[in-house]
């Protein structure tokens, strides 16, 4: 069935700065918000933006996020005439392959995207945490009649070297790309969210494939040959609230986030921008007589007898008599035994931590803790 | 594996009072999270009842609201089972016309497309863990048209005043008469089994000339020929009647023993999803002995108590052995103690609500 605009999620990051957080998970499915996983941002965004067909786009540890991303059910992309469906590399009549780099995943799967005969593709990364109307953006792309627009948000000038870097003119067309500049002239960082007029991708995914080089990348490659044709691309800059939650500090720091001022609007209940995840069918939280809890989150399925204080508390998480959890974000199913302390920490899912055990005491900075190892 | 179809039967006398004025106690509130009628939809389908059929006696419209989002939330497989709804919409408003046997007359023609040998019925106010298998091998042994549940509560005979009892016959097998006797210990758990095929025979037969019977009397009918065997059930058992029970009961689930045996993870309690989010405490939060569902702010002083979905409670207010529905929201330096708070309710600041632990407050707005 014809669709107007189709979705690509890459998702087959595997995010090393997150440590043994992606030991066994796809960067993608790493915990967030005491409830979700990064990827239900996008998915969920993709959702309330009335997309119907989006191909997720999976390689490290593709086996996980297939399992929960099934049918998309979970974010409603369900229905008759929607389709969420995960395409992972395997082999075709030239043989087996992987995806090598961003823009050879979509080269890949054009027959995917040809069936729906779409007009536009929005492409989006799994590894943000942010709300965004896409529709607002294909709005942007329409009116400016180009051949693609990419989506930045200002950063801080002094982070802006850490960053792709758009520089634009004032009719928002791109003059210039600046990967990481030293001395960048601009403050519009790249999301990594693009949508092309499907024609130009087609056109410039089939010249990048005849390239031959490892790697094809959107950023690296094809963009830049985009500019060099003089090809019709804009910015398209986003005021809202986005993270990149790649290292364990920036994790820990986009949770804290939302305890402190909660920019992104996630735990605002009016929200009509709901995000969507798995259901954990959880009892409700029990607090005891003998717990204290303060500015913190807590997700159904928690029991807790100790102190939690200013930390993110995901469902089913055990907190026994007379423990401590300050400044800290505990993933699912993990109990903090009897009299135990721990302080800026990242508690991986399903860890116990021993009765009286102080954990990262000197709190300078963040620890992860996963199975009786502690990594800085 | 022999199949059971499962019918939810809410032609119940009970009431929760002002609760359940005009919605029936199947989706009344529940510990915060739940409706009533998820812990038997829950556990029918934790023993394998993918077929389900929900006798509706009336008020049927937040029923079909909660029920809307499709049979897969309660882990029903949606291809081989299903939950539907037997309702006689006609005669819902006579109350004389209005009993489960009629209703399940006039949908009689369903109970022909499934293949199921057998049709258990049960009750939503009652939660147990009872095992609906191990009733089916006590049916299928016994050889009887009808197997009953009942459970001998002679240790808390006084909670069960006023509710029907099983006198057994000598032999402890079989099903003498129902009796209101309070000395009696044994309750009726409102939950049996029959075949099919034999319910189809019975629907069938009946002469419409006659007076409309209950179910109940069906089975008083064959306790007089003999032919209905009894199942001891010796599990946890609630049996929520009025909302004086309603209510303490559901503060008794505070108890860490009642969660350990309510909430075992072999038996999960499935439920409508709201993808509420978590549960934000503020910095003068300060909670204790509460059950406390997903989307709520608190900010005030709780204990003793149960909140539902996205209820606010800011900062001074203090709220003490109540039950508070979704959606409430309970203003500064307001005091609740002992009460029920409707959904959608607004507590003004500094507001005092007290009822007693015999006669809760019940506040609407």
């Amino acid at each position: 069935m014809k669709q107007e605009l189709v979705a690509m999620l890459l998702a087959g990051g595997r995010g090393v700065r997150l440590s043994k957080l992606t030991k066994s998970v796809a960067k993608p499915a790493v915990f967030f918000g005491g409830k979700y996983r990064i990827i239900d941002f996008t998915l969920s965004n993709c959702a309330n933006s009335a997309i119907k067909t989006i191909g997720v786009l999976t390689q490290y540890e593709g086996a996980s996020l297939t399992e929960y991303i099934g049918d998309g059910q979970k974010w409603g992309l369900d229905a008759n005439g929607s389709s969420c469906v995960v395409l992972a590399p395997g082999e075709n009549g030239d043989g087996c392959y992987f995806y090598n780099g961003t823009a050879d995943a979509i080269y890949r799967n054009l027959s995917f995207i040809e069936k729906y005969e779409p007009e536009y593709v929005l492409i989006l990364s799994g590894d943000h945490v942010y709300k965004m109307d896409y529709t607002k953006m294909l709005h942007f792309h329409k009116s400016k009649n180009a051949d693609i627009t990419i989506s930045a948000i200002n950063v801080p000038i002094k982070e802006a070297s850490r960053f792709g870097i758009i520089n634009a003119n004032e009719d928002y067309s791109i003059y210039e790309f600046e990967e990481k500049p030293e001395n960048p002239k601009s403050t519009l960082a790249s999301m990594g969210i693009y949508i092309f007029t499907y024609k130009k991708l087609k056109e410039y995914l089939e010249k990048e494939n005849k390239n031959d080089r490892k790697e094809h990348d959107f950023g690296k490659h094809v963009l830049p040959t985009m500019l060099k044709d003089n090809c019709k691309m804009f910015v398209y800059p986003f005021d809202g609230y986005w993270q990149d939650v790649g290292t364990l500090d920036s994790l820990w720091k986009t949770n804290m986030d939302l305890l402190d001022s909660d920019e992104l609007g996630l735990l605002n209940p009016n929200s009509t921008w709901k995000i969507y995840t798995q259901d954990s069918y959880s009892p409700p939280q029990y607090i005891s007589s003998s717990a204290t809890v303060s500015n913190s989150i807590i997700n159904q399925g928690c029991y807790i007898e100790g102190n939690v204080k200013h930390s993110v508390i995901f469902n089913d998480v055990k907190i026994e008599k007379n423990a401590k959890v300050i400044d800290s974000v505990v993933l699912p199913g993990s109990i903090i035994k009897e009299g135990a302390c721990v302080k800026k920490c990242i508690i991986n899912q399903n860890i116990v931590i021993d009765a009286n055990a102080v954990v990262n005491d000197d709190d300078k900075k963040i620890c992860l803790v996963d199975g009786g190892e502690v990594n800085g | 594996m022999d199949k059971i179809l499962g019918i939810v039967n809410l032609h119940s006398d009970c009431n929760f009072g002002n609760l359940t004025s005009k919605k029936s106690i199947a989706t009344t509130s529940f510990l915060g999270r739940y409706y009533f009628i998820d812990f038997i939809l829950s556990r029918f389908t934790n023993c394998n009842i993918n077929s389900i059929e929900i006798l509706v006696k009336n008020n049927p419209v937040s029923l079909f609201k909660h029920l809307s989002v499709g049979a897969k939330e309660w882990s029903v497989n949606t291809q081989t089972g299903g939950i539907n709804f037997m309702y006689n919409e006609l005669e819902s408003k006579k109350n004389y016309l209005n009993t489960d046997f009629n209703t399940l007359l006039h949908n009689k023609k369903y109970l022909y497309n499934y293949n199921h040998a057998f049709v258990l019925f049960a009750p939503c106010e009652i939660i147990s863990n009872i095992n609906y298998q191990e009733l089916m091998e006590s049916h299928i042994l016994s050889g009887k048209l009808i197997t009953i549940a009942y459970k001998n509560c002679s240790d808390e005979l006084d909670l069960f005043t006023g509710v029907d009892k099983v006198n057994l016959s000598d032999d402890g097998k079989s099903l003498k008469y129902f009796s209101k006797d309070d000395s009696n210990p044994d309750v009726y758990m409102e939950t049996f089994i029959i075949h099919r095929t034999k319910l189809i025979e019975i629907l069938e037969n009946f002469d419409l000339d006659d007076e409309i019977p209950t179910l109940k009397d069906i089975i008083s009918y064959a306790a007089r020929m003999g032919d209905v065997n009894v199942y001891k059930y010796n599990g946890m058992m609630r049996y929520f009647r009025n909302i004086e029970n309603y209510i303490d009961y559901s503060l008794q689930m505070l108890n860490p023993e009642t969660y350990k045996k309510l909430f075992d993870s072999n038996n999960p309690i499935y439920t409508r999803e709201y993808n509420s989010i978590p549960t934000i405490y503020g910095k003068n939060a300060n909670v204790t002995r509460c059950y406390i569902a997903n989307g709520c702010n608190i900010n005030g002083n709780v204990s003793n108590s149960i909140i539902g979905r996205n209820v606010i409670v800011e900062k001074d207010a203090t709220i003490n052995n109540s039950i508070i529905f979704s959606y409430a929201h309970i203003k500064s330096g307001s005091i609740i103690e002992d009460a029920i708070i409707e959904n959608s309710t607004v507590v003004e600041e500094k507001v005092k609500i007290k009822g007693n632990i015999k006669k809760p407050a019940y506040i609407q707005s």
